[in-house]
């Protein structure tokens, strides 16, 4: 492990941050002093687990992830009109999931660590499928498959047979897909490229397909002659919250005018109009991507991608090489995590995913999912040092 | 590890899908900063259209055409010459972009001023009355802006435009309009069908009858409405001249004369003040109440209270309306409906219960003149549905216009019938009936007769009130008829109404023999109908 590389994963982030708090300067002074304060709480938080033993990590996982499916269950009790994904905190709101996930990041590498059993994957999945189900009822759609994404990645690169937890999300895309005709057949032939390439075997890929078209063929006759129109309206309502926020679509066009009217080098610092006239809602957060796109041009948000893609991998190779098991799988799950994140995030200011409110990792406004990600950070850094010692 | 290295490439693979697209809308396409504003449009709901009972088209939506003239140079000339005529084009005044050349024209017109050059043609939704004149005073017409100026398409405009919808379109810098269903957008509201009671059948008859019977007498205006009295169900409502805005069904209210006398012989017979058989003097053929006369048309002498409705005595009526008290009367008529709204969905409905004063403030004279439809003010639907009560054994209905409505797809029946209140024992209806059928057997109402079947009717002749001079003029008269029939079990009512006709003009000539004609029509039609 070269030293400059290793600089340059702590550079990164360093970066990232700073970028997400000049942008959130041009948009408003306001966000970017409470982001200053949320930045040092992360610095804080980084050298906290640097400094603590990796052993003491592993054997505080359990006791977090129980705390955070507490407070997971405790935010569903809040009162609130609309979802219920915050607690309120003095004059910052904490949001319990961004704990759970760098919680279940800890005990799934704990877990896949000890045995690889099948009894251990499956305890392994029923563990995820809590703060799973319990942010789906928030509901918090995109936390949700956050959960689903690092449960799979972890179980798959900790070397698991992962053809049942493959079935059951494709029969679950499949029954939600199977009512845009078109994107149907897409998703059909990507799962069924993506599970030759992950070395399925042809029976199990025959059975997977056939599973997948008989359930969306299904779906939608139950869903026209099984359910009452009450019925109907509360699963539209609950799988896009967004659609009875005002105007979700008017956000997004807003969002390519900003990033198209970008071009190569942007308006420059302060000039964006977009979000200035707001004309873009949520540009400090859902849509920052967008507002940087217009201030600063394609050169830094492609710089910003492959800032991301970059760290990511390089996360993933020096991960590979740690003797520890417990650090390795760590490792994969912080990755993972942050990138399944920032290209979630980016493909919606595109216009590519919907938009299910997952932050833009160390840029969006928000000191939750900061300090957990500089959490993630320094308890990888830590397992980085022992190792290589 | 292939396991790692799997994940790698997607991960590389979605990252140069992003990097992709970013390039494709920050440096290729750049359509945003183009986009100069955000406009809204307004997308226009679909008008309802109106149909009578069995489905007919009152008012339709046909495609139509607008035509501007946007420049001096208009050519060629021969198809404008042909759609619009030949004066059509003028020069443009200075600082205008657009003259308006035609409104209305049809679609077939498009083909061969396309080729046009120097006007624009817009499509637009324009309306079309199959039925014309005959349903003009009743349907109504919309004006250019879309809106309904009388009828029908007044009364229910509202519901018959719906709600128009909107969408938000980019305008470009070099002034194109790009549409996006992710901006806010609503599809328009399309306005209801609406299912009348009138039966279009019945409307072209009456309206072709009352067209030839106002010419013939030389009369001013005449009315004619067809009823199910006992459904309050409106057949028919026929004004002529359509054109003259005069509405006598609702909008215009005018002294009834005799038919009213219904009124102060209901209330008699309810409390049996009378016996039909009793007799009264009538004298010399006048009545003397403060210097002023009530007369008959000619003097009966002694005659049984039967007979004094038969043969329409004012002297007797007034008689017996002083003898029961202004007080009982005017509540009586108040109980027919008279003096309020009858509730039938047409706009501007007018009821002023002459004399306009307060009913202690009536003195004798007035009274009487109440008592036979003088000095008081009806609406033709008010006296529809006074002796649709008589009919139907006493109800008081609502009169009813809309069969049915349309709205999004669904047809929803409106009630069969409303009553407002009771107004009669069904003896005392029974009994007024028999009467009144023997108005059209020998009274004065003879001309409406039709042999086989038992009509009840009343005939009406009020003087018409001279502003000039401030008397009642002898002359100048509104003559009516008003009966229904089978008697023993009524189906039709008809109402006729004619207004200062020429030469003799008693209700039981004039109006009587177009009753018959209307009942003659509806009676034949029920019989091939029946088959």
């Amino acid at each position: 492990m070269k030293k400059v590389e290793i600089r340059l994963m702590l550079a990164i982030p360093v970066l990232l941050t700073m970028i997400g708090l000049l942008e959130l300067y041009s948009i408003n002074p306001m966000f970017f002093y409470r982001q200053l304060i949320s930045s040092f709480l992360a610095i804080l938080t980084f050298l906290l687990f640097y400094s603590v033993h990796s052993d003491l990590i592993e054997s505080a996982a359990v006791p977090l992830f129980v705390l955070s499916v507490l407070l997971l269950i405790v935010v569903l009790g809040m009162p609130s009109n609309g979802p219920k994904r915050w607690i309120p905190l003095g004059g910052f709101k904490f949001q319990p999931s961004e704990l759970a996930k760098l919680a279940t990041i800890l005990t799934l590498a704990h877990m896949f660590s000890q045995k690889k059993t099948r009894a251990a994957f499956w305890k392994a999945v029923v563990l995820t499928l809590i703060p799973f189900g319990l942010t789906l009822i928030e509901p918090d759609l995109g936390t949700a498959a956050v959960f689903a994404f690092i449960g799979f990645a972890m179980a798959y690169l900790a070397g698991f047979e992962t053809e049942p937890l493959f079935f059951a999300i494709v029969i679950l895309l499949s029954s939600i897909l199977s009512f845009v005709p078109m994107g149907y057949i897409l998703f059909l032939a990507v799962v069924a490229l993506t599970a030759r390439l992950l070395r399925y075997s042809a029976s199990f890929i025959f059975l997977l397909v056939f599973a997948s078209i008989i359930v969306a063929l299904i779906t939608p006759v139950i869903w026209e002659k099984g359910l009452h129109d009450y019925q109907r309206k509360r699963i539209t309502a609950f799988f896009q919250p967004e659609k009875f926020e005002k105007d979700i679509g008017w956000q997004t066009v807003q969002a390519h005018i900003a990033l198209g009217s970008g071009g190569l080098t942007g308006k420059g610092f302060r000039h964006g109009t977009q979000k200035g006239l707001s004309f873009l809602p949520a540009a400090h957060t859902d849509f920052i991507f967008s507002s940087i796109g217009e201030e600063f041009g394609f050169i830094v948000c492609s710089l910003i991608t492959f800032l991301f893609l970059w760290w990511v991998i390089k996360a993933l190779m020096i991960s590979y090489g740690f003797k520890n098991r417990f650090g390795q799988l760590l490792g994969y799950g912080v990755a993972t995590s942050i990138y399944f994140h920032a290209f979630v995030n980016i493909g919606a200011n595109l216009g590519l995913l919907p938009v299910v409110g997952l932050p833009l990792p160390f840029i969006t406004y928000g000191g939750s999912h900061l300090i957990v990600e500089a959490a993630m950070l320094g308890a990888f850094f830590r397992q980085l040092k022992e190792n290589s010692e | 590890m292939w396991r790692l290295k799997l994940l790698k490439y997607m991960f590389v693979l979605w990252t140069i899908l992003i990097l992709y697209w970013l390039f494709s809308y920050q440096i290729v396409r750049k359509e945003a900063p183009k986009v100069k504003a955000i406009s809204k449009i307004t997308i226009p709901a679909k008008r309802g259209e109106i149909f009578d009972r069995y489905g007919r088209g009152f008012a339709l939506n046909v495609p139509g055409l607008i035509v501007y003239q946007i420049s001096n140079k208009v050519e060629p000339f021969e198809p404008l010459a042909k759609w619009i005529g030949d004066s059509a084009i003028k020069p443009l005044p200075q600082g205008t972009f657009a003259l308006l050349l035609a409104y209305d024209l049809p679609i077939q017109a498009y083909n061969d001023l396309k080729r046009v050059k120097g006007i624009r043609i817009d499509k637009f939704w324009s309306r079309d009355y199959p039925y014309d004149y005959a349903s003009l005073s009743l349907i109504g017409r919309v004006d250019r802006n879309g809106k309904g100026t009388r009828g029908v398409e007044s009364s229910l405009n509202d519901l018959l435009s719906g709600k128009s919808g909107y969408m938000h379109v980019y305008r470009t810098a070099d002034g194109k309009l790009m549409f996006s269903t992710d901006l806010p957008h609503e599809e328009p509201q399309d306005g209801m069908n609406f299912y009348l009671t009138i039966d279009a059948d019945i409307q072209d008859f009456a309206y072709d009858q009352l067209k030839k019977w106002v010419v013939k007498h030389g009369a001013k205006h005449g009315l004619v409405i067809v009823a199910d009295p006992m459904t309050g169900e409106i057949l028919a409502i026929v004004n002529y001249p359509p054109s003259d805005l005069k509405d006598y069904a609702v909008k215009d209210p005018y002294e009834p004369g005799s038919t009213f006398k219904i009124v102060t012989y209901t209330y008699a017979y309810e409390n049996e003040v009378i016996d039909p058989m009793d007799s009264v003097s009538t004298g010399n053929g006048y009545l003397e109440i403060q210097n002023h006369k009530i007369r008959d048309v000619h003097p009966m002498g002694k005659i049984t209270w039967k007979d004094a409705l038969v043969h329409s005595s004012n002297v007797a009526t007034s008689k017996l309306a002083l003898r029961i008290g202004k007080y009982r009367i005017a509540r009586e008529a108040l109980k027919f409906g008279f003096g309020t709204y009858s509730g039938i969905l047409l706009p501007a409905e007018s009821f002023t219960s002459a004399p306009n004063m307060h009913v202690s403030l009536w003195d004798s004279v007035t009274f009487a003149g109440f008592a036979i439809g003088q000095g008081v003010l009806v609406n033709g639907v008010q006296m529809v549905m006074a002796y649709s009560a008589l009919a139907n054994g006493g109800y008081l209905l609502v009169p009813k216009l809309i069969r049915a409505y349309e709205s999004d797809g669904e047809l929803i029946r409106t009630p069969d019938r409303i009553v407002i209140r009771k107004v009669m024992k069904r003896k005392t209806a029974r009994l007024l009936t028999e009467i009144l059928t023997q108005v059209v057997d020998s009274g004065t109402g003879r001309l409406a007769r039709i042999k086989g079947v038992k009509i009840a009717g009343k005939t009406g002749t009020a003087q018409k009130f001279d502003k000039k001079t401030g008397r009642y003029s002898t002359n100048r008269v509104t003559s009516s008829f008003i009966g229904f029939f089978p008697a023993e079990a009524p189906r039709y009512l008809v109402y006729v109404v004619i207004d200062e006709p020429k030469g003799v003009n008693y209700g039981g000539y004039v109006a009587a023999p177009l009753f018959k004609r209307i009942a003659l029509f509806l009676l034949n039609r029920n019989r091939f109908r029946s088959w």
